[in-house]
């Protein structure tokens, strides 16, 4: 044994004393995220992220949410229904073998069929109706409708050596024996719940990033990121708080990484319920009318807000006002709609005109522990609507409660964050949030307002159905015109920002869907 | 001895059954975990057929009855989050958490006994005084609170120790320890001092009081008096008569800290099963959570088998058939 001690131990400290960090071949990043090393299994953000460091896709979204060329290096419409991709030659995959089209084949038909996966892929793939390999080197895939948004629904699929992957399940994936490739970075070492180490695959066909070795250390507690950042233990903390910005700024060597990201936080208005459960009179008793389906209240709610105090005061400036639920500069972002600013007195009339001239009682929900300072927006809301005499109480709760009494329709007027950057515009969260429930075709499957407005929704299956673009945006446009204008049915907070921690040396500057990407960065040496 | 070890199973098997359901019936009422871990893309029908793949659409009667039959078969579940056996996942992290429990518990009893031993014997001294004003802080004082101080003191300011994480591993009779790497012993330190902390407050506590009701009684003055030295009175005639209540708090202690390392294994980052449970509570990975607790039962269940076999080595008066 102690020549086993001896053995292990001298080396090891012959390496610390000489490292005080880690070496410049070697990028080190905090994270609160365990992932999936199955990029067909569990679709959430943070799996898609670690997906894109191993596995290529036809096509893929940069840093700007735009859509890139991967596998797939040409493209086009045979008819509305049909797409012919021609794929890169001489990819290889981190085993050494070929890309062809039986491995894009074989991986969109494993996207649906993974078991026991309680949130599927498969809202990438359910449009389509045949794919098929032409030739080894061209793939045609058949809708089951026109459907323009197939170039950025395929970034969700992730493809995979179908040689090795035949058969194997999600915990062959996890021990790592098929995580095989075409990314940019090859599997080294799994451990569940402690790290996540990818090195670089020399034989990529694209630009080769810069680090050689990554590893994801997996660290729930936001206080300990922190600190590992400043002992010098990890390069990039994924998950900053807000609330450390300032420290990190003050410190010599360190900086924060910062950019407007894609997700936009709103407030839905329960437009559906006479008697909405949280609206009550100034006593506490029900209400026979809820207040909230009168347009003058929830425009009144939405002046009342001072968007430009919850960026400075809460958000610390990391956030920008929203006055839609797409950011300023985006794709489907209304020009014509007018900035809010608060406006208490105005407010105070429209509540007066409504015939709540004293107000009523009315609770806010919001999640703790999703978006940034969740929690604490939702308590500044209900302060701000104490001014216009609506007695609001907060009520937040954890995630895993949270999301499934919103979508039960459970709450009067209630907080979610929305991240455009799948479609890159506001066609999913205006179809998902706010189109009328349809479990047919699959519309309003997050519409936690119960809004519903046959103008809108035409609005919505106009845009869908749109090969181009600039008329695509004139459709979404006027929905959110209907939407916030008209109905007053969101009512929009801000943008948040991606800000991550990072040592001085290392370059890094964030995507804008908030996805952590190694690729991205650099050192400044 | 036989008999004994029969009845305690059969005990046993009755509290895995009730604990099993209480847990089962627990998480069912907090929600539906595909709520939290669906994308928001994914359409009304999408969601059903999730739910009702893994069965989350049926009573929970039915439900409970199907997880009844897969334990007669021995599968506790597949985790939502993972998707492999809930038992694979906790006992894949048991070895981290083992070996910072040892660790903490060898600290903590290493120095708690001989501390409060003096303490004991010198309850009105400077150093005595000292000694249990200072386990009241560490009883007081919060874990997590502790632990970031550390960092900050150890990593941060000095830099002598890894702010957080396992060390290097090696294998050890198939097992990855932690302990025979010099890089695996300056990562466990702090947390496992940090989780000693209070065990030690306890121990120390414990055995002072035990050492200053003891010393007045017969026995001791007799050992006095027959001229033995004070080494061998207290190491051999008082550490037996007052162990009896320290090895139970020990055995009462480890299962704690071996089942609910939670807040030092977040703040350290280290990979073992408090934070598995942590983060399956999070998501709702209802199977991951009911098997967990269901091996935490186990844990407690053996070490109180443990605790009374040690009572009996002890104290020769203590039959096993009559407990």
């Amino acid at each position: 044994m102690l020549n086993r001690l001896l053995k292990h131990a001298l080396p090891l400290w012959l390496a610390l004393a000489g490292a005080g960090g880690a070496a410049a071949s070697e990028l080190v990043v905090a994270t609160p995220n365990d992932p999936s090393v199955d990029p067909h299994y569990l679709y959430v953000s943070t799996n898609t992220a670690y997906a894109r460091h191993v596995f290529g896709k036809l096509l893929d979204r940069d840093e700007n949410a735009q859509i890139k060329p991967d596998l797939a290096v040409s493209w086009e419409n045979l008819d509305e229904l049909t797409w012919e991709f021609k794929l890169r030659e001489g990819v290889k995959f981190h085993d050494g073998s070929d890309f062809d089209a039986e491995d894009v084949v074989f991986s969109f038909n494993r996207v649906p069929n993974v078991p026991n996966n309680p949130a599927s892929y498969e809202s990438n793939t359910n449009m389509i109706d045949t794919i098929e390999a032409k030739d080894p080197m061209t793939v045609v895939i058949k809708t089951k409708d026109p459907y323009p948004l197939l170039l950025r629904r395929i970034s969700g699929v992730s493809i995979v050596s179908s040689e090795v992957v035949e058969g194997g399940t999600t915990a062959d994936f996890t021990s790592g024996k098929i995580a095989i490739g075409t990314g940019p970075y090859k599997f080294s070492e799994y451990v569940p719940g402690d790290r996540y180490v990818l090195k670089r695959f020399e034989d990529y066909w694209g630009e080769k990033p810069h680090f050689k070795k990554v590893t994801f250390r997996i660290m729930p507690d936001s206080a300990s990121r922190m600190a590992a950042l400043l002992g010098g233990d990890v390069d990039i903390v994924e998950g900053f708080s807000p609330s450390s910005v300032e420290t990190l700024e003050e410190r010599d060597g360190f900086y924060v990484a910062q950019r407007a990201s894609a997700r936009t936080l709103w407030l839905y208005v329960d437009m559906q319920n006479d008697n909405s459960p949280f609206v009550t009179d100034l006593d506490g008793n029900a209400m026979e009318k809820s207040p909230l389906k009168d347009a003058r209240v929830r425009e009144a709610i939405s002046l009342a807000i001072d968007r430009d105090a919850i960026v400075s005061r809460v958000m610390g400036g990391l956030a920008e006002p929203a006055n839609q639920l797409v950011p300023a500069g985006w794709f489907s972002n209304n020009p014509e709609i007018p900035a809010v600013s608060a406006d208490v007195e105005r407010a105070k009339e429209l509540m007066a005109e409504g015939g709540y001239a004293d107000g009523f009682g009315l609770t806010v929900h919001a999640p703790n522990d999703r978006y940034v300072n969740d929690a604490k927006i939702a308590q500044a809301v209900a302060q701000m609507l104490a001014r216009i005499g609506i007695k609001t109480k907060v009520e937040t709760m954890p995630k895993s409660v949270y999301f499934g009494r919103l979508n039960n329709q459970e709450f009067s007027l209630s907080m979610i964050g929305w991240d455009n950057s799948l479609t890159g515009s506001s066609l999913m969260s205006l179809s998902a949030a706010f189109h009328t429930r349809d479990k047919e075709s699959g519309y309003g499957g997050w519409n936690a307002g119960g809004y519903s407005n046959a103008s809108f929704d035409e609005a919505i299956k106009a845009a869908e159905k749109e090969f181009d673009p600039a008329i695509q945006e004139q459709h979404l446009n006027e929905a959110m015109r209907i939407l916030i204008q008209e109905d007053k049915a969101a009512i929009p907070l801000h943008s948040q920002f991606a800000i991550l921690g990072v040592r001085e040396g290392v370059v890094y500057e964030p995507r804008v869907d908030e996805h952590f990407s190694a690729m991205l960065a650099t050192g400044s040496e | 001895m036989t008999l004994f070890l029969i009845r305690r199973l059969l005990q046993s098997l009755m509290v895995l059954l009730v604990m099993s359901f209480v847990v089962f019936a627990g998480v069912f009422a907090i929600g539906n975990p595909i709520d939290s871990l669906i994308s928001p893309e994914a359409t009304e029908r999408e969601r059903e057929e999730a739910i009702s793949d893994l069965g989350l659409d049926r009573p929970l009667y039915a439900q409970y009855f199907v997880f009844l039959k897969n334990v007669s078969k021995g599968e506790l579940g597949t985790s939502f989050v993972h998707n492999r056996p809930a038992i694979q996942l906790i006992l894949e992290r048991l070895p981290a958490t083992l070996e910072l429990t040892v660790a903490a518990l060898l600290f903590a009893i290493v120095l708690g006994i001989p501390l409060g031993v003096l303490a004991g014997l010198n309850p009105e001294s400077l150093v005595g005084r000292g000694i249990l004003s200072v386990s009241i802080l560490f009883f007081s004082l919060p874990t997590f609170w502790v632990g970031l101080m550390m960092i900050l003191l150890f990593s941060i300011t000095l830099g002598w120790l890894p702010t957080t994480g396992r060390g290097e591993t090696v294998e050890l009779l198939g097992i990855q320890v932690s302990f025979l790497t010099l890089d695996g012993l300056r990562h466990l330190a702090m947390p496992a001092i940090n989780l000693g902390f209070y065990p030690l407050a306890l121990i120390t506590r414990l055995t002072a009081s035990g050492t200053q009701e003891n010393v007045p009684l017969e026995y001791m003055k007799f050992a006095k008096a027959k001229g033995l030295r004070t080494r061998r009175i207290v190491s051999v005639h008082l550490l037996k008569n007052i162990l009896i209540p320290i090895v139970t708090v020990i055995g009462l202690q480890f299962s704690v800290i071996l089942a609910f390392a939670v807040v030092t294994e977040s703040i350290f980052a280290w990979p073992g099963m408090g934070r598995l449970i942590i983060d399956s509570i999070n998501l709702l990975d209802r199977p991951v959570i009911v098997a967990y607790l269901l091996v935490t039962v186990v844990v407690f269940l053996i070490a109180n088998v443990l605790v009374d076999i040690v009572y009996s080595i002890l104290d020769p008066r203590v039959r096993l058939g009559r407990m």
